[in-house]
């Protein structure tokens, strides 16, 4: 798993896939939060970002994914992967963490633009406050929780369908709308009548498990499902290049 | 070393391959030899565990390809027929890449470089393989398959599309391979499996046709030769009198090549050397003999031979049988 991972972190930052990503994502990213944010004004909320910061997800992490498997299937690397004494779990997980370490990183970079709220919020005129006092501390890592398992989510999508694809490109746009599906389904809920499904669907929502992270609060059944969610999405990837072999 | 039996390949409605078995032995250089769509990667694919066999088993140094895959394939190293290259990586670092992929326990360097020493890397060793010739490319996968020392090569079509120069020096390393290695190399040229291999296992429409020694397949085939005759004289008189000559199964006229003479190839029966009642008897008739060489048998002629032969064994085997009744 380690050399296949190091491979894959190497191939981002020798191909521009990588720097595209961090591109992308940083200026996308440091807009949302601009706008939302210094620009909203003293009434401004930290939540409107990370709201952007879920669809700025859905469009830009399917540029981390859309390689990691199709890309060897084009190019014929994939035989070399496959006649190596290594499991095909160590390939997905290799993969899948190099892919998930590019977005780590990416939000690392994006979360010093939190520094700028203490330069720029402003102290009440009266009683003993410090900008910390101030500051929404706890609802901010819980959102850079949030976003982390949600981006850690996606990619486990992106993953999966990008075992399913020769193509880059119809594994990009596959990506971008099975995201944009998940974010969408939690809206969608409001106008199903059956209630069945609007629990399932509910149920199933990436957005309304995130709510109680975005409050602040880390709740472990969040990061549990989290969990899951990357795991049988990760298994199905396994299952799909397993497959191939028996097709 | 390896050992195949009954292996099945299924896609869909066609078999690919239909249950064939051989065995490699310890320190042989085995060609596997067929037209292409034989089923000769698909096999070789199999025993790589790249592929999945619908039926059959694969055993590598006793360890089963399905039941043990890592263990397996820790024991065999596979130059697919497009090599498995990374364009963006240089030679030294693809070729740490397979070391830490395959989790070599050899000392990195001096294993690398050895490798890189044996099929002649070391010019361009820091070159990105992007860069690199068809003919160094194929040095690349043949240094990735040996990483790790395994006891097994597996070969797919080394030698496809490179010029005759660089032909010649991999033939010259897979025989050097040869010495420490089992090998089997698949391929679809004929005088490359009579350049280096001990034994060939021929596969038509995944079927084995024949598994004999190289000396055997090439006498076996080459029973009833091939001539190819100029002769300056009657045409119709000349092909009479051709197949008058004892020993001289077949003739056919090849063409008029100018105006003067007629090639005709002319076919002897098994282990039969016509060239001196040939001569003898156009000059008793006046009529010259300005050439005459062996005509090559190419591949499909063997497999037409194997498959007639095949044919004339089943016969055989019926007619007994019935006999015997």
């Amino acid at each position: 798993m380690g050399a296949i991972y190091k491979r894959e972190i190497r191939s981002y930052f020798t191909t521009p896939i990588g720097y595209v990503f961090l591109a992308v994502y940083l200026a996308v990213n440091g807009f949302a939060f601009s706008v939302s944010t210094l620009e909203a004004g003293a009434n401004s909320n930290i939540a409107s970002y990370f709201v952007l910061t879920i669809f700025i997800l859905a469009i830009v992490l399917p540029i981390l994914t859309m390689k990691l498997f199709s890309e060897e299937r084009k190019n014929g690397t994939e035989q070399g992967l496959l006649t190596a004494p290594v499991s095909i779990t160590s390939i997905v997980l290799g993969k899948y963490f190099a892919a998930l370490t590019m977005f780590a990183i990416a939000m690392a970079i994006s979360s010093f633009n939190f520094t700028l709220l203490f330069k720029y919020a402003e102290l009440p005129l009266y009683g003993d406050y410090t900008l910390l006092d101030l500051m929404p501390v706890g609802l901010i890592i819980g959102n850079i929780c949030g976003t982390f398992c949600l981006g850690a989510a996606f990619i486990a999508v992106g993953t999966f369908i990008s075992a399913m694809t020769e193509n880059q490109i119809s594994a990009v746009i596959i990506t971008v709308l099975s995201t944009c599906v998940l974010v969408l389904c939690s809206f969608a809920t409001e106008y199903i009548n059956n209630t069945f499904l609007r629990v399932a669907i509910k149920w199933f929502s990436v957005l309304e498990r995130l709510s109680s992270l975005t409050n602040g609060y880390l709740d472990i059944t969040t990061f549990i499902y989290f969990i899951s969610f990357v795991v049988v999405f990760l298994f199905l990837t396994g299952r799909v290049y397993d497959r191939r072999r028996w097709a | 070393m390896i050992e195949i039996t009954g292996l099945t390949k299924r896609y869909g409605d066609i078999e690919a391959v239909k249950g064939i078995s051989f065995t490699v032995n310890d320190g042989e250089i085995l060609g596997f030899l067929g037209p292409n769509g034989a089923g000769k990667s698909t096999t070789l694919n199999i025993m790589t565990g790249c592929l999945s066999a619908t039926d059959g088993s694969v055993k590598i140094d006793g360890c089963d390809i399905l039941e043990d895959p890592i263990e397996a394939k820790k024991k065999i190293g596979f130059l697919p027929e497009q090599p498995p290259l990374y364009g963006d990586m240089t030679v030294n670092e693809y070729l740490s890449f397979v070391y830490e992929l395959k989790k070599c326990k050899l000392p990195k360097k001096q294993h690398i470089k050895e490798i890189c020493d044996l099929v002649k890397l070391n010019d361009v060793f820091n070159r990105l393989i992007r860069n690199l010739s068809k003919g160094y490319r194929q040095r690349v996968g043949i240094a990735q398959a040996l990483i790790g020392n395994p006891k097994a090569i597996v070969l797919d079509e080394p030698t496809v599309g490179l010029d005759p120069r660089q032909i010649i020096e991999i033939r010259n390393l897979i025989k050097m391979l040869g010495r420490d290695h089992t090998v089997i190399i698949s391929t679809h040229i004929l005088p490359e499996v009579q350049a280096v291999c001990d034994r060939v296992v021929v596969i038509n429409k995944g079927v084995v046709v024949a598994n004999e020694k190289t000396e055997d397949l090439t006498l076996a085939v080459s029973g009833a030769r091939k001539l190819e005759a100029k002769i300056v004289g009657p045409q119709d008189e000349v092909l009479k009198e051709l197949k008058s000559i004892s020993g001289i199964r077949n003739v056919e006229v090849l063409g008029k090549l100018d105006t003067d003479s007629v090639t005709y190839v002319i076919e002897s029966e098994g282990g039969v050397d016509i060239r001196k009642p040939l001569f003898f008897a156009l000059s008793r008739k006046g009529w010259a003999l300005i050439g005459l060489e062996g005509a090559e048998l190419n591949l499909e002629d063997i497999f037409l031979r194997l498959v007639d032969m095949e044919n004339e064994r089943k016969v055989g085997k019926r007619t007994t049988g019935r006999t015997m009744k």
